[in-house]
């Protein structure tokens, strides 16, 4: 762990600005209530605003009378939003935070329905919702609700892709991956897009663990150059990141190569999950670190389930990997241990 | 004075203008905790090899299962289990690694009774087999003096106990009101360990003062009286059961308020009995409204008003609540 004085000196740094900007964050710390009391006023108030919803609809539908057309809906929705950010730029509490945060994403759902529903297109409703989405994000602090209706804006998107089946899908899908990396390795200023950044990567291997969850060689579709292009945006930034964040040179060219190696052997998800671990690595992030254990076991064990062979021949394969795996860990442990 | 520095803070310091986009990812390598990443890295190496030939070892056997005689397949168990058991002793049970192999031998020993049972067709119970599975590891749990050992031993025993209510208890005594008690009754056990818990760190066994015993097992018997609650709310049946389950979360608030002073614990038990009490009066409302003669879209409209203030007001005690009591828990605490 480095402190402000060593980093400071590291990058030619101005102390004292440091330390000014830190302390109104080490105050703002040192009164938020432990993870678990807000765990339980969140669950509050995200109740309470399902009942605040249900009240407004009620409220809508005896005013206009009508559930028939999408029209009114679209009205409720940005009132929805309008009222939850303004709340949320003013709440005071934990609870208040979420209680809006609810009412706003609450809002751009209902909105961007309403107008799926009248455009008859699900590609309007995803940038509708993505324009609600932006607005909200752009106008708010708050990182659970970014996260939130960030991932609801990728969820729209992701449906209308899926809808419109374009041959070039997977690449699509692949895209966030080096969006989130970027956001997260080079941040913008003033604002914090961190929660969003979360989202973007994990939003490619679990899109493509959706729509190909197996090999991806085996399908139909795999025969294309698409998924390699996919399976190349994963490899792509790892290796960036593993080449701008890992020293020594030496380290940083086995890493590679072997991020290169078994990028090449997993399916697409394989890659971008390989992309978050070398993220986590480089950043020293340990929740980063834990979302990209789950999202490549999980690609392994759809890897090897829809193999296609027998139980006996899936043991060879297993066995052999293992061998080679703790033999790698053996070597390098050796090495370590020598130097 | 030196200041510490973490991944947040240097986004702080981005945010504020100080630290250039371009030398971002150099100041978080210098934060990076390198001697613990290289670990990590060499673990998680090794724990993806193992899981590998663990897997192919399982995936073979799998294989094989179905035309293995059964004397075959309880000597295979077995032998797992006497491996696992001689590795433990031989690394020692107090050590991770060892503790792990124990619970291992005892795991497996669950699946050596079941496989008994699947060739040898008794006809016993499921709870029988899980009541078993506890008395046979019980000296293996006793010489352990692990807190994660007695809570898979606790939770072999909850898993008898509930299986015992669903399929002697309800059956012999069928209706909604027994299905309530059944609930709740589930909740003795996490109870009973969350008493023996005490009773450990009370008697200076310091293997048992982990704080996720307590809050685990705490968790689990607040759930199942809630659950009772609920059910008896919702099917207008056994209000005492409501009551009772109100008192033992007030009981619960005033041990870990102040007898044994526990935040976390206080919090767990204060937030399910406001969530006791928010449904309550939900309920409460919901049955007034029964007797409103109001249209219908106004009628809900109201209702759901009602709801709402309700459930913010309850939200605002108990944030209120929890605000107060956490620096007054936090001095009482040894």
């Amino acid at each position: 762990m480095t402190d402000v004085r060593e980093l400071c000196a590291h990058l030619a740094l101005d102390d004292s600005a440091i330390r000014e900007a830190l302390a109104a964050d080490g105050e703002r710390r040192a009164q938020e209530m432990p993870w678990y009391v807000k765990g339980v006023l969140g669950i509050a108030a995200w109740i309470a605003s399902v009942l605040v919803v249900a009240f407004g609809m009620f409220l809508a539908a005896s005013l206009f009378a009508s559930w028939e057309d999408a029209d009114p809906f679209i009205l409720i929705g940005l009132v929805f939003l309008a009222v939850g950010i303004w709340m949320l730029r003013r709440a005071k509490s934990f609870f208040q935070e979420q209680l809006s945060t609810a009412i706003a994403l609450a809002g751009i759902g209902l909105a961007g329905c309403a107008v799926a529903l009248l455009a008859d297109h699900l590609t309007v409703a995803a940038l509708a919702v993505s324009g609600l989405a932006a607005l909200g994000i752009a106008l708010t602090r708050d990182g659970i609700f970014q996260a939130l209706s960030g991932t609801l804006a990728v969820s729209f998107v992701l449906v209308a892709l899926l809808d419109t089946n374009i041959p070039a899908l997977p690449l699509w899908l692949a895209l966030p991956l080096p969006t989130g990396c970027w956001l997260l390795t080079s941040p913008p200023l003033r604002k914090d897009l961190r929660p969003l950044a979360v989202v973007l990567l994990f939003a490619a291997p679990l899109a493509l663990l959706w729509t190909d969850p197996g090999l991806g060689l085996a399908t139909p579709q795999a025969q294309d150059w698409v998924p390699w292009l996919a399976r190349l945006t994963g490899i792509a930034t790892a290796c960036y990141i593993l080449w701008a964040g890992v020293r020594p040179a030496r380290s940083r060219a086995i890493l590679m190569v072997a991020a290169l190696l078994i990028g090449i052997v997993l399916p697409p998800a394989g890659s971008a999950g390989l992309a978050i671990l070398a993220l986590a690595f480089v950043m020293g992030s340990r929740l980063l670190a834990v979302g990209g254990i789950i999202v490549t076991g999980y690609v392994l064990t759809a890897f090897y389930y829809d193999l296609g062979t027998t139980l006996l021949m899936k043991s060879g394969m297993l066995v052999l990997a293992g061998c080679v795996l703790t033999g790698a860990w053996f070597l390098l442990g050796r090495k370590d241990g020598a130097r | 004075m030196t200041q510490q520095l973490d991944l947040a803070s240097l986004y702080r310091l981005r945010q504020a203008g100080i630290l250039p986009a371009a030398r971002f990812l150099e100041a978080a390598r210098l934060l990076r905790d390198d001697a613990f990443w290289t670990r990590w890295g060499h673990h998680a190496l090794l724990g993806l090899g193992l899981a590998h030939i663990l897997a192919g070892i399982i995936c073979f056997f799998a294989f094989n299962w179905a035309d293995m005689p059964p004397f075959t397949k309880f000597v295979v168990i077995a032998a797992g289990i006497v491996l696992c058991a001689l590795a433990s002793w031989l690394i020692g049970i107090r050590r991770p690694a060892g503790e792990a192999l124990l619970i291992g031998a005892s795991v497996l020993a669950g699946v050596l009774l079941a496989v008994i049972g699947q060739v040898y067709q008794t006809g016993a119970d499921a709870f029988q087999l899980f009541a078993a599975w506890g008395l046979v590891i019980l000296p293996w749990v006793l010489v352990s003096r692990s807190a994660a050992h007695w809570a898979v031993w606790a939770l072999i025993y909850y898993l008898a106990w509930s299986l015992y209510l669903a399929q002697v208890m309800t059956v012999l005594n069928p209706g909604t009101l027994m299905d309530l008690q059944c609930i709740g009754l589930a909740a003795l056990v996490p109870i009973m360990a969350l008493l023996l818990r005490e009773l450990a760190v009370r008697a200076a066994m310091r293997w048992a003062d982990l704080a996720w015993t307590r809050l685990v097992a705490l968790l689990m018997a607040c759930s199942h009286l809630f659950g009772m609650a609920a059910g008896a709310l919702i099917a207008d049946v056994g209000i005492a059961l409501i009551a009772v389950a109100a008192l033992l979360l007030i009981a619960a608030m005033g041990i870990y308020g102040r007898i044994l002073p526990h935040f976390a614990a206080f919090a767990t038990a204060c937030a399910f009995l406001a969530l006791l009490i928010a449904a309550s009066g939900w309920r409460l409302i919901a049955l007034g409204f029964e007797y409103l003669p109001l249209p219908e879209p106004e009628r809900y409209t109201l209702l759901l008003f009602l709801m709402v203030l309700w459930c913010v007001a309850v939200a605002f005690v108990l944030q209120k609540l929890l605000r107060r009591a956490k620096p007054w828990i936090d001095e009482g605490r040894p």
